[in-house]
């Protein structure tokens, strides 16, 4: 049983700190592999505008050699002529006197450093990568590679994600520090390849990770080569690990929750559900029953990366629970019956409820499930009114009340 | 990305919704207050729901990245006096209106009125571009008149999009002979993703 054998992991956490000693150690001693792009060379060689491709995305690039060289080394891939594509996203940069500056989309133009270059990029990158892959869910998250399986650490910006994933990935894979692709129907889940963002502290974790003269205290792009990472391609699930940053924390532990619990974490953190949500929800639900699942409570991100390293490591992939349930929709008789706007899915038991329109997430105790898995319009003597009332508060189902 | 700088809820890294947020969540806690006593208790234990949340839609949780546009300043240009008056706004010193444009997402517009010595100075502000909840921006007015700051200003903070007006008052105005005619209004604005 994957939560059993994942409670006995999180005790050891003595043993962990020791491991976690380790990998501070060996991280501090990787060194930062240059890039390896193909980016065009000079003025003279540079034909307008150019593209650059990053997932199922397509940005037509114009501006000086030199930023189109550094867009080249952020996104580790070579720029190629734009002739005859229809690009997602159109930038323009510039010699700005200081520096460059970009515009996106018509936008003004901004000032921009080789440290920022990529900032005014990625949110319409993303928004346009979300519309060119429709096949594929995607969450808001980070998702490192250790041991061959992908760590998803899912969370807002601010949650602590990046820097949680940015020190797995130290030489290791990087997946993603913002956006994980899940191909549900090859069992993986797919790189974006993308700069990475995050904020240095002057004494902070990612100190020993960044180039030396990438600034302190502000926000920053760099390619995953510079923190010392790979691009990985597709990977199968590991672990998904949501952070819980508590101050108070002695040292880093892992504890198991309830894949329904997860799974409503996963959907609070879910770009794309109101297109096809009955996939996305199918996608969501087969990534936390394929996966071991936890909250991660932590003080220090280093701590945390030797935790979850042990945790990807100790007995190879987790076990998978049984396949998620999808509920289908009840469709006769006048009794309360499950309503056709209510998605849902059982796993291990309990039933995760999402609200095509109002975008409601309802969890269910084992006894709420089986009361749900019940209402199929038959005339219910259910002796829970008041729980029926709830679910009809919150339009999951209809039909007469008892 | 910060490096832990935010507290959110534990169990996804996300802003719970304000039960405001959706009339949904509001009638089940008036439901729930209906209720009351002991018969609310022992119907609310089980079967039950344990988790309750707010999936987020497309446009609100897409990446972002957040930022701080420079600082806009308006200076009344020596303007002079019109009337009996010296005008933060447009009657005199042409357009008193301002812009900002913030990681390619947020936009700030607002304009600034009144007279230097009426108590009547506003500065409005209009920010778009933020997909409750999961972002916010705050937009601080201050500034300086007859060399000291204004009366009023302050920080605004939008949780929404929308418009919000800050009263300035010129300190020392109401004696237009004394007057500062190279009054000064600073406007800094910051939009956070969280």
């Amino acid at each position: 049983m994957p939560g059993r054998t994942n409670r006995s992991r999180a005790r050891s956490a003595a043993q962990l700190l020791v491991r976690n000693a380790l990998f501070t150690a060996r991280l501090r001693r990787r060194p930062v592999r240059p890039p390896e792009v193909d980016p065009p060379a000079t003025e003279a060689t540079r034909a307008l505008p150019w593209l650059l491709r990053s997932g199922g995305a397509q940005v037509a690039l114009d501006g000086p050699a030199s930023l189109l060289r550094r867009v080249a080394e952020l996104f580790e891939t070579p720029l190629e002529p734009a002739a005859g594509d229809r690009p997602h996203l159109r930038a323009v940069g510039r010699d700005g006197g200081a520096g460059w500056e970009l515009s996106v989309e018509g936008e003004a133009a901004r000032p921009v450093d080789r440290w920022s270059l990529a900032g005014p990029l990625l949110p319409p990158l993303t928004t346009a990568q979300l519309a060119a892959e429709p096949g594929w869910s995607h969450l808001h998250a980070g998702a490192a590679v250790r041991h061959g399986r992908a760590i998803v650490v899912p969370g807002a910006s601010g949650a602590g994600k990046s820097v949680l994933t940015v020190l797995l990935a130290h030489g290791h894979g990087l997946l993603s520090d913002e956006v994980v692709a899940i191909d549900r129907a090859q069992g993986v889940l797919r790189a974006t390849p993308r700069p990475v963002s995050i904020k240095v502290r002057a004494h902070g974790p990612l100190t020993d990770v960044v180039p030396d003269d990438a600034p302190r205290d502000r926000q920053v792009w760099l390619a995953p080569s510079e923190v010392g990472t790979t691009a990985a391609g597709a990977v199968a699930p590991g672990l998904v690990v949501l952070p819980a940053r508590d101050e108070g924390a002695e040292h880093a532990t892992f504890e198991p929750i309830q894949r329904a619990e997860a799974l409503e974490g996963l959907l609070a953190n879910a770009f794309d559900l109101p297109r096809r949500p009955e996939e996305r929800l199918a996608d969501l639900a087969w990534l936390v029953a394929s996966s071991a699942v936890g909250r991660l409570r932590y003080a220090e991100a280093a701590d945390a990366v030797g935790v979850l390293d042990a945790l990807a490591g100790a007995d190879g992939p987790p076990v998978a629970a049984a396949a998620p349930v999808l509920v289908p929709v009840a469709d006769g008789g006048d009794g309360p019956r499950r309503s056709a706007e209510a998605l849902s899915v059982v796993l291990d038991g309990r039933a995760v409820i999402l609200h095509r329109t109002s975008r409601a997430v309802a969890r269910l105790d084992p006894a709420g499930t089986e009361l749900w898995l019940r209402l199929d319009g038959r005339p219910h003597d259910a002796a829970d009114p008041a729980f029926l009332a709830e679910l009809d508060d919150l339009d999951l189902i209809e039909g007469d009340l008892p | 990305m910060t490096d832990h700088q935010d507290h959110r809820d534990e169990a996804t890294g996300a802003e719970e919704p304000a039960a405001g947020d959706r009339g949904g969540l509001d009638r089940r806690s008036a439901m729930k207050v209906a209720l009351g006593g002991a018969v609310a208790a022992a119907a609310w234990s089980a079967p039950r729901i344990e988790g309750l949340s707010l999936a987020p839609d497309y446009a609100a949780a897409a990446s972002c990245t957040g930022g701080t546009a420079g600082e806009i300043t308006k200076n009344s240009n020596n303007c002079g006096y019109y009337g009996d008056t010296e005008c933060f706004g447009n009657n005199c010193c042409g357009s008193w209106g301002f812009s900002a444009n913030i990681a390619s997402k947020f936009t700030l517009n607002g304009n600034i009125s009144g007279d230097v010595s009426g108590d009547n100075g506003n500065v409005q502000m209009t920010i778009n571009g933020i997909d409750p909840p999961w972002q916010r921006c705050t937009v601080n007015v201050g500034g300086t008149c007859n060399n000291a700051s204004f009366r009023g200003g302050g920080t605004y903070t939008f949780n929404n999009n929308g418009t919000q007006n800050s009263f300035i008052d010129c300190q020392g105005g109401g004696s237009f002979l004394s007057a500062d005619t190279d009054a000064q209004i600073r406007v800094n604005v910051t939009c956070v993703c969280l």
